[in-house]
């Protein structure tokens, strides 16, 4: 060993402490590293590892029921998939037995048994895997954890209007759901209490569900060599005819993808706060050499004296950095693998790894190595640096004692009236900058490496404690089915429970700005929320716009004005396949309703021509009895009217009126008999009614003379007629002319006859209808026998289309009436197919579907008005009007804040809701606060070590920084002393000047801890959850306590120190 | 004249590495109120051991040390502290101020520490530093330095000044001027010096001279006649 070694050995020994404190420090931020990057690696691994051997996934296909044949042909058909399974996916509400009365939406995935799944396969971890004929299933960890299921506990899953049990069968870890994720932004733990995972065996879950022979979902394997973008677009064009509902490689499966960024944040805070911590070193390093240099002037000038060569003296005081380096890396490194184990461990359980699998990693040795001698001798270089270009001559002049500096401050005012022994910690400080800044440096890095850590759990603390203070001020979140009309909220207001209720509108859609894009949660919220809060951030209030949530902030470079854009193509896409649904259940029921009217239509036809035809053989085959009858004394009057004009000239005229009725009674005398003879009845009989009704007729005149007008008018020849009738009959009632039969036949005719229209057609007609309805078990109205009786042949189509048209238009369902004509047309032509009919009809009610509902836009682009205080993820927010207009959901609302009025309970209101509405599920505000502090507080244990390493090497660095300030200074204690000081006097010096600088140091700490916590918070911060940098005041006071803390603890050192002051030697000396 | 300083039997032995070194032998002295004392002798007699004994900075291995008829070697750490403030007044070599006070805080420093310190701006003027008061450590000369020293060691007002070779890191006529404010001192304040130099010329300024060899006195006169400071070489 060269001398010079031994010197700095020696020297080593001599400032032991020293030395030690940086080694620590160096030894700190390589364990550090070490211990995150081998956790981080050994993670990675323990993920890899069981994809790999549960052989995951590379895309997942996920599309309408195909069935599986469909299905397996066309994936068989396309370049690069090179192993695929089918599976049946169904989420349907299902029950726990520990549970009971509480609903979460289970999905099932249907897998082979008793084989078990080829691709994405899984592992049992408790119980049995499925035996594939019973009713049974396996349960997801995580999901089965949260409801604390057992094997051979019961799950009720609900079918239809039916809760079906299953037994749980096995307790399973799948690769696809190592973190618990519904979707990307579905994720915090709270998910499963609403959403879980279960397994169920292919052919059960045929069964089950009715789907045999179905597959809505394929997982798959791919040929590596061929590009996976090529494969994902195959597959979206083969299966786009089978309503594609998403492809999603491997790397943006949730679970996958979430497991990453967070596996991914420890990787950044695993070089982050190991560069933190040894840029701290490197600073403690440079103080602890530039100081042993300035110590160590006169020897360095004696070195060089002696024939020592600068580039000797550069490497000597360069080897103490390097020393320090590999001493804290080799320290570092053993720290460092040992810690690695338990914060594997502790990121292992939270993300659900089945096995941790660890490895060693030659390379970070080697980098943390070059990392340590890297700070180290970047800090050792610059006083090495002067160290080699010291001037021998002046080197050794230099007396030792610290008097070089002179203290630029010497104080104002109060200061300057101080004893001066109390003038001397200030003074001190002013006299050499460098020292009075590094240790400023040192106490402002040890400050924050205490507050940053810390800052973590207040900004946690904060968020959550804002959140649901000032955010979430509901107490249950309900989101429904299914759209429901916003006056629903209405009737919720109401409820005795119920303090205030307000609708909201949720849905996840794409967002974009200039070249990012991201998924969001679009919730639209009322005006002037009472129960969610936009507590915002930053914003311009006179800007219409959208508010964005703190992710937005935190994680992207969005600002106020920038332009957003909402993807709504898939809201666009859902419309309109909803619309088609609409489509195709409207077309079903137009069928029905066509079928029915027109099979109505057509009843009413038959039935109305059967009656025309009916009437037509009444009227054929009046008798002539009855035309004898009904038929002379019509004839008679007509005669009579036309004679009556033949013997007048005006209305005033006065006739004879029996010589008129004789004249007519000739004249029909003469025809009856000709007419008689005709119909074959016997003309005498005729000739006697004649008579009679002469007789009768004759009998209604009183006087032989009569104004012709009062002939015609009062009472009308036909009124006259009908009256004469009735006499007729009653005196041929009484005469012997009559047979029996034909007086029964009178009767009866008079009885029933109600002719009114005195026509000759009309009175046949009026004839046959009223034989009609006596004939006719339910006859028509009269009008519509009227019509029949009326119609001609040929336009019987039309008349009996007016009646169907006249009697289905009050009858037809809403909507059908103005479509009445083409449905007869329809109905009428047999041979038509109603195809076109119903297709006319349904496109015309889905019109008037879609203009009462106009379809969302495809996108929609807003200003940024705003960013407000909500860590949960990517949130956009809009009021809830305006996404119903975008969305195409007018009038509707998707869920309901509800606030519950003091003095009762939220689960009453939760099950009352449940009980009133179709509810998808319900989150309270305390169930949702337990489960964030639940996962936040798996980051304790991580954060509690970073913390123990701040207060270790910020203790550290004070305590070196005292000690050496206190060794720099032994002389001028020393001489006190000589003079009659006593210790305590001396440490309070000593006391004073470094509380001076702990309060500086801390001051100037404040601001580089928001920094790197912000920085370290930023590392932690994704699109998932975002938190505000926060630091409680109480944080910094514990900082500052543990500084003042070391600091009486260095100060009880200083005392020993002191006292052991060789004073004779000290004050002798020239050097110490 | 009474005896201020009595040395009986004082032995000062070190440990160093495995041996003893003995560095005062049973050594008994009396010092007068108001003398002048040199303590002369080669590196390593012991002098300095001497002057911190009388001091109280040391303890003798053996032996008593009675200053005005105290015995402050059975005093403890707390009483030999107060015992400095009261009756000694150092001055080192290497001047050993603090920095960061000025030339008259530095003797203001020291007058705090008693209840009646002389004046620190007559004193700093008696020696010569009427016009330097507020002048920082660095801003001075080392013969500056050593008069605000001895200033310092004076303030106090204390019956014995010990000096350790003061001109030890001076230059021939720094060195004499500070002599002579010794001496001024000595005569004006009449304050007792025990003064320690290798430097034998020195002697002749001091009213008794002791010299020292391997720990024991081998030769101790009183000078009838000594000479100004000033007028001393070497």
């Amino acid at each position: 060993m060269s001398i010079l070694n031994t010197k700095l050995f020696r020297d080593i020994k001599l400032n032991k402490l020293q030395f030690t404190a940086v080694i620590i420090i160096v030894a700190l931020g390589i364990s550090f590293y070490i211990g995150l990057i081998y956790s981080y690696n050994n993670l990675r691994y323990s993920i890899d590892k069981p994809y790999e051997d549960l052989n995951f996934a590379d895309i997942w296909l996920s599309t309408s029921y195909i069935s599986t044949s469909n299905y397996s042909s066309i994936l068989d058909s396309i370049d690069g998939v090179r192993e695929y399974e089918l599976r049946l996916i169904v989420e349907a509400p299902a029950m726990f037995e520990t549970r009971p009365g509480e609903f979460s939406t289970a999905k099932i995935i249907s897998v082979p048994a008793p084989d078990k799944p080829r691709i994405n396969d899984l592992l049992v971890v408790d119980g049995e895997y499925l035996d594939g004929v019973s009713n049974e299933v396996l349960v997801e960890k995580s999901f089965a954890a949260h409801h604390n299921l057992s094997i051979g506990d019961t799950v009720y899953i609900k079918v239809g209007e039916t809760l079906k049990p299953f037994r749980v069968s096995g307790i399973v870890i799948s690769p696809e759901y190592l973190w618990p994720a519904k979707s990307i932004l579905e994720h915090m733990p709270d998910v499963l209490r609403r959403w879980g995972v279960m397994y169920m065996s292919q052919k059960v879950m045929y069964k089950t569900f009715g789907l045999d022979g179905f597959a809505n979902e394929a997982v798959i394997k791919i040929d590596e060599s061929i590009n996976i973008d090529s494969i994902i677009q195959a597959l979206d064009n083969a299966f786009s005819e089978y309503g594609v509902k998403e492809i999603v490689p491997r790397e943006l499966q949730p679970s996958n993808n979430i497991i990453s960024l967070m596996v991914d944040s420890l990787r950044s805070l695993a070089i982050g706060i190991p560069i933190f911590f040894l840029t701290v070193s490197a600073i403690a390093t440079y103080i602890v050499l530039s100081r042993l240099i300035r110590m160590q002037t006169r020897n360095i000038g004696l070195l060089i004296a002696l024939g020592y060569s600068r580039r000797d003296i550069l490497l000597h005081y360069l080897e103490y950095s390097l020393l320090i380096g590999v001493l804290g890396s080799a320290i570092g490194i053993v720290l460092g693998l040992a810690i690695s184990m338990p914060v594997t461990e502790i990121f292992a359980t939270q993300v659900n790894l089945p096995l941790i699998y660890r490895d060693f990693y030659p390379e970070y040795i080697l980098y943390s190595i070059v990392l340590s001698l890297g700070f180290t001798s970047f800090a050792g270089i610059i006083p090495s640096l002067k160290a080699s270009r010291m001037s021998p001559a002046e080197s050794m002049r230099y007396l030792g004692i610290d008097i070089g500096g002179i203290p630029r401050f010497r104080g104002l005012g109060l200061l300057n009236r101080l004893p001066n022994l109390w003038r001397i910690p200030y003074r001190n400080m002013f006299r050499r900058w460098s020292r009075t800044i590094y240790t400023i440096i040192g106490i402002a890095l040890s400050f924050s490496m205490i507050v940053v850590p810390i800052s973590f759990y207040d900004s946690m603390d904060y968020s959550v404690n804002d959140f649901f203070g000032k955010v979430q001020v509901y107490d249950v979140k309900a989101y429904f089915s299914k759209p429901y009309n916003a006056n629903i909220v209405e009737d919720i207001n109401g409820w005795n429970e119920v303090s205030k209720a307000e609708p909201f509108i949720e849905m996840y859609v794409r967002a974009s700005a200039e070249d990012n894009e991201w998924t969001i949660v679009l919730r639209g919220i009322v005006d002037d929320s009472s129960l969610y809060g936009l507590n915002t951030i930053v914003a311009d209030d006179g800007r219409e716009g959208i508010l964005l949530s703190r992710a937005f902030y935190s994680s992207t470079d969005l600002s106020i004005g920038d332009k957003i854009t909402l993807d709504l193509k898939p809201v666009y896409s859902e419309y309109w396949r909803k619309m088609n649904e609409t489509y195709n259940d409207l077309k079903g029921l137009v069928t029905e309703n066509i079928t029915v009217l027109i099979n109505q239509v057509r009843t009413m036809r038959e039935d109305l021509i059967l009656a025309y035809h009916l009437l037509g053989d009444i009227k054929g085959n009046l008798s002539i009895t009855s035309k004898i009858f009904f038929g002379i004394p019509y004839a008679y009057v007509s005669t009579w009217i036309e004679v009556l004009g033949e013997v007048s000239t005006s209305p005033s005229d006065t006739v004879d009126v029996y010589l008129v009725n004789d004249m007519v009674y000739q004249f029909m005398a003469s025809n009856v008999s000709s007419f008689a003879n005709q119909s074959g009845v016997e003309a005498s009989l005729a000739l006697d009614y004649l008579s009679m009704y002469h007789q009768a007729w004759n009998s209604s005149f009183p006087s032989r003379y009569y104004n012709v007008s009062t002939l015609l008018y009062s009472p009308s020849p036909f009124e006259r007629g009908e009256y004469v009738l009735d006499e007729t009959i009653t005196i041929l009632m009484s005469s012997q002319a009559l047979t029996p039969d034909l007086l029964s036949m009178l009767k009866y005719e008079h009885m029933y006859l109600n002719i009114t229209n005195w026509s000759d057609e009309a009175l046949i007609n009026d004839v046959a209808i009223e034989l009609f309805k006596e004939l006719s078990p339910q006859p028509p109205p009269d009008d519509i026998i009227t019509s029949l009786v009326e119609a001609q042949p040929q336009q019987l189509d039309k008349v009996i289309s007016d009646i169907i048209r006249s009697e289905l238009s009050e009858m037809v369902p809403e909507g059908y009436s103005k479509y009445l004509d083409e449905v007869i047309r329809y109905a009428f032509d047999t041979s038509s197919d109603i195809e076109g009919l119903v297709r006319l009809i349904t496109d015309d009610l889905m019109r008037e579907i879609i203009a009462s509902h106009p379809p969302p836009l495809k996108e929609y682009t807003a200003e940024i008005k705003g960013f407000v205080d909500d860590p949960a993820g990517l949130v956009m927010y809009l009021p809830i009007n305006v996404v119903q207009n975008i969305t195409s959901m007018n009038g509707l609302v998707t869920g309901v804040f509800i606030d519950v009025k003091d003095g009762y309970p939220v689960d009453e209101v939760k099950r009352k809701i449940y009980g009133e509405y179709e509810i998808l599920y319900t989150e309270t505000t305390e169930e949702t606060r337990r489960d964030w502090q639940n996962m936040l507080q798996l980051y304790t244990g991580f954060i509690d070590i970073i913390t123990l390493f701040g207060v270790i090497i910020s203790s550290t660095i004070i305590f070196n920084t005292l000690s050496i300030n206190l060794r720099e200074r032994i002389k001028e204690y020393a001489t006190m002393r000589t003079l009659g000081f006593k210790i305590r006097e001396i440490i309070g010096i000593l006391g004073i000047e470094h509380f001076i600088m702990v309060v500086i140091g801390s001051i100037v700490g404040v601001p580089i801890s928001i920094y790197a916590s912000r920085y370290f918070l930023g590392l932690y911060n994704s699109e998932f959850f975002s938190f505000d940098t926060v630091i409680y005041s109480t944080t910094y006071l514990f900082a500052v306590s543990v500084l003042i803390g070391v600091l009486f603890l260095t100060l009880a050192t200083a005392v020993v120190s002191i006292k052991r002051i060789d004073l004779p030697r000290i004050i002798k000396e020239s050097s110490i | 004249m009474g005896r201020l300083i009595i040395l009986k039997d004082v032995s000062k032995n070190y440990r160093l590495g495995g041996s003893t070194v003995h560095a005062l032998r049973n050594i008994s002295l009396d010092i007068e109120k108001g003398e002048f004392v040199t303590i002369i002798g080669p590196s390593g007699s012991g002098k300095t051991t001497l002057l911190n004994i009388v001091g109280g900075i040391d303890r003798p291995s053996s032996g008593k040390v009675l200053v005005e008829g105290i015995d402050i070697t059975s005093m403890d750490d707390s009483r030999l502290t107060l015992f400095r403030r009261k009756y000694v007044g150092f001055i080192f070599q290497f001047f050993n101020l603090i920095p960061s006070l000025t030339a008259l805080e530095n003797v203001e420093l020291a007058a705090e520490l008693v209840d009646n310190p002389l004046d620190p701006v007559k004193v700093l003027e008696d020696v010569g530093l009427g016009d330097k008061l507020n002048r920082f450590p660095g801003e001075l000369s080392g013969g500056e330095q050593q008069r605000v020293a001895i200033a310092r060691a004076l303030v106090k007002n204390p019956p014995i000044l010990l000096c350790d070779e003061p001109t030890g890191e001076l230059d021939f006529e720094t060195g004499r001027r500070i002599l002579k404010v010794l001496r001024d001192i000595n005569r004006e304040y009449d304050k007792t010096i025990l003064l320690v130099t290798h430097n034998t010329p020195l002697s002749k300024m001091a009213d008794r001279v002791i010299r020292l060899r391997s720990g024991v006195v081998v030769e101790e006169y009183h000078v009838d006649t000594p000479i100004d400071p000033l007028e001393i070489t070497w």
